[in-house]
């Protein structure tokens, strides 16, 4: 009797199978189809694109994981980068090096974002605050409290910053006023990892570990759609800069699509099997295509003309030894910026100035804002 | 789901039973799909639970998964079943490599009281939530499962109680519980009758 | 249910994105134990000591029979001590190399399947996974074994290069690669893939009998009685 209740069986239960054989597969599985998939071919190129990386920089002890966001360069040409407990701001153009922020011993930072204007630095925290540096001084305005875990991703819409947490609660912080918390928006299941404003402040996107990409209009605080197409995270987002209703999104491991939606429909008007985890998605300021980086299993940086009938692959690069984990685009759109837990950081210069000049879109102006 | 569940407040018994028998037959699907016991080009994806779910459209598999839902949902319906188990058994060794455990929980076995609706509704959007949760685990399962490398196929367990009737192509079986296993818990899901959990135990070499 | 304990699966999925993908899957245990880490100083230099333990273990192998073993165990324990693979800490892949590089003279080893499956762990980080199978090759490393012939085949048929895949299952078969069971299976199953996708490519060659079974038959049985007749 005790053993028959060790193992969890009752005297009462009969144990009983369904005797008839399942039936036997049509055909053989493929059971390598997982981990061994066809490589897709690449178009040949129509313009040439460096396939090393211009300048390698150390970035020792970046922390490896996925769901955090630790480098942003910002319209004013410094290249945040947070490596543990400390924050570091190179300049672009100078090649100095600055310690912008260190947090608490206790904490680590989980996620950096500039300003739009490149003047403010928002440091999300393992502990669930998030703080605001000052660019010019290297000093701390503030802190802001609210989020119950940590904050990885964040995104600025003017003098508004947006904050996801590990709780799945997004926060809208008005950094200007001492009530900074203007908004909630509970939508996410699981860890937010990817956070985005239209750059024209009217639509918000976000994306979680519950695999669900969510696009919310400015000032609502229920989801405009919920989308469960991914099957795996959802870090990567990036909108248009030519056509403002149209949202790039890309999955995880499992996953590896990047899906096109139309924001104003909800509807999905392209999908890619990108091959790996994405990690990040840009869209190309200066001609129609995509880039995107990624994890599991290549690691590379990819870019993909994009048309309506399609995507088509132009390169791939096996960017770094490792997961190209955060990544960041330069003002002018024309050098990627990446970094692994290989420790290094590296920058890519996917568009020449030629192109430069016959950009598609025109540079934003940064607006000019206060912080209290 | 649609043409049984009540509009009134709470789910019945019946409606509860049906919904959870149904539950069964996605999550097999979904095993089946994820584990590579059939092809993937045997299943198709179709909208359920307010996500894409995959199931087959091999008629003799679908045929054969559909006379286990039939009777389970039976027995659930007398509220005489403990244990729905998936068995994952490679084809030539006969080893078991994988066993997936569902748990069924009757809340609320007293039918009076269900009848006067005393309990609480949970709301239908609430249940299909939880299910949601539950699947997304179910996905993400296999960031950790070994890959079947060699040909498995699958049987049904139940755990049934000592008086239920007993079709007779349900014979009497040992629980086939993995030795030396790693075991995951899932989380569960509940209608106002029924609670579900889900573990999974797999073996590495 | 012999005693081991249920990891639940929270854990796992809040790190879901940081598990890296493995043919032979991840221990519960393991994930749990390294994403319930402490991010302390001290855990890192725990890390740090048992790892140097590991390196002492392979420095010091002179009196023992089976110098791999604690290569073996080395390379076990950075497995589950980063799930999500190589990096700057993990140092893995500089472990596969140190590993690999450190045996291929040893004669002990040409043919254990253990010191194989160190390279063939290896292959995937490297450049060209198929010089790497070459190299094996003219070190007569591994190659009695099936599964040399099936992760070099499959790498080629991971490039749509069926032909080539198609050589090294014949090659094989040639060497009466082992387990003879799974070999068979393995390039049965190939052969009905390649059937389907690149049939030009068997026409080269003088058509296997199993192959033209597979052709003819349509419906395949893969039942293990079919492939013992050979």
């Amino acid at each position: 009797e005790t053993i028959a209740e060790a193992c969890g069986l009752d005297l009462n239960t009969r144990i009983l199978a369904f005797k008839p054989a399942p039936p036997e597969s049509r055909k053989p599985v493929d059971l390598r189809a997982q981990y061994n998939r066809p490589a897709k071919p690449v178009a040949s190129q129509v313009r040439r694109i460096m396939t090393t990386p211009e300048r390698v920089l150390d970035a020792p002890g970046i922390v490896d994981d996925y769901y955090l966001n630790l480098l942003d360069w910002s319209s004013v040409n410094n290249v945040a980068i947070a490596l543990e407990s400390n924050v570091y701001m190179w300049n672009a153009d100078t090649g100095d090096v600055a310690a912008l922020a260190s947090v608490d011993e206790s904490t680590y930072v989980a996620g950096v974002k500039w300003s739009q204007d490149g003047a403010f630095l928002g440091v999300g925290l393992g502990n669930g605050l998030v703080e605001i540096y000052d660019a010019e001084t290297c000093t701390k305005l503030r802190t802001m409290a609210g989020h119950q875990a940590r904050v990885g991703v964040m995104s600025w819409d003017q003098h508004i910053l947006s904050s996801g947490s590990r709780s799945g609660a997004i926060h809208h912080h008005d950094v200007r006023i001492a009530q900074h918390k203007v908004g909630e928006l509970l939508g996410h299941n699981s860890e937010v990892c990817g956070l985005s404003w239209r750059s024209d402040g009217l639509q918000l996107a976000s994306g979680g570990n519950d695999n669900v990409v969510q696009i919310w209009d400015a000032r609502s605080s229920v989801p405009r759609f919920t989308k469960t197409n991914h099957s795996a995270a959802v870090k990567a987002l990036s909108w248009c800069p030519w056509q403002s209703n149209l949202l790039a999104t890309g999955g995880g491991t499992m996953d590896k699509k990047i899906h096109f939606w139309n924001s104003t429909t909800g509807a999905r008007v392209n999908t890619i099997d990108a091959g790996s985890q994405v990690t990040s998605l840009w869209w190309s300021m200066h001609t129609k295509e995509i880039i995107s980086t990624h994890g599991f299993p290549d690691n590379n940086l990819s870019i993909w003309s994009y048309s309506s009938m399609g995507l088509v692959k132009q390169v791939d690069i096996p960017a770094h030894d490792t997961r190209v984990l955060y990544s960041s685009m330069s003002p002018d759109g024309c050098v990627l910026a990446t970094a692994a837990s290989d420790e290094n950081l590296k920058f890519w210069k996917v568009y020449d100035n030629e192109l430069k000049k016959k950009s598609v879109v025109g540079k934003t102006s940064a607006s000019n804002m206060m912080i209290r | 789901m649609a043409t049984t569940v009540p509009t009134r407040s709470s789910l019945s018994l019946k409606g509860s039973a049906k919904l959870v028998s149904e539950f069964f037959e996605y999550a097999v699907n979904s095993i089946l799909f994820q584990r590579g016991i059939y092809p993937p080009e045997d299943f198709k994806v179709v909208r359920k639970y307010g996500i894409n779910m995959l199931i087959t459209i091999d008629d003799e598999v679908k045929a054969y998964i559909r006379r286990i839902i039939a009777q389970l949902h039976r027995w659930m319906y007398r509220g005489k079943i403990q244990k729905l188990v998936v068995v994952i058994t490679d084809k030539d060794t006969g080893d078991d490599l994988e066993r997936w455990q569902f748990n069924v929980e009757i809340l609320c076995k007293n039918e009076d009281s269900i009848g006067e609706e005393s309990k609480e509704a949970k709301p239908e959007k609430e249940i299909q939530n939880e299910i949601q949760a539950l699947i997304r685990q179910v996905t993400a399962t296999i960031t950790f499962l070994p890959q079947l490398d060699t040909r498995c196929t699958f049987n049904v367990l139940v755990y049934a109680d000592k008086d239920s009737e007993v079709p007779t192509d349900w014979v009497d079986s040992d629980p086939r519980q993995l030795q030396n296993a790693e075991q995951v818990q899932l989380r569960s899901f509940s209608t106002n009758m029924h609670k579900i959990d889900c573990q999974v135990a797999y073996r590495m070499n | 249910m012999s005693g081991s304990k249920i990891v639940n699966i929270e854990t796992i999925e809040f790190q879901k994105e940081n598990i890296e993908p493995r043919r032979e899957g991840h221990r519960a245990r393991a994930l749990e134990k390294a994403f319930t880490r402490d991010p302390s100083e001290s855990a890192i230099k725990d890390i740090e000591a048992t790892k140097q333990s590991y390196e002492e273990a392979i420095q010091n192998t002179g009196t023992t029979d089976d110098p791999l073993e604690p290569w073996l165990k080395y390379i076990q324990w950075t497995l589950e001590t980063f799930p999500q693979g190589d990096s700057n800490v993990s140092e893995f892949v500089r472990l596969l190399e140190r590993c690999t590089q450190h045996f291929l003279k040893d004669p002990l080893y040409q043919n254990d399947i253990r010191y194989l499956k160190v390279w063939l762990r290896y292959a995937p980080y490297t450049n060209d996974p198929a010089e790497l199978f070459s190299f094996l090759e003219v070190h007569k490393i591994g190659l009695q074994f099936s599964i040399y012939y099936e992760e070099y085949a499959n790498y080629f048929e991971s490039k749509g290069l069926y032909a080539k895949a198609l050589s090294i299952y014949n090659r094989g078969q040639e060497r009466h690669a082992r387990p003879a069971l799974r070999f068979e299976e393995r390039r049965r199953e190939f052969l009905y893939r390649c059937m389907e996708k690149a049939p030009d490519c068997l026409k080269e060659q003088t058509l296997p009998e199993t192959a033209l079974q597979i052709k003819f038959e349509n419906t395949l049985s893969l039942g293990s009685d079919s492939s013992s007749s050979s």
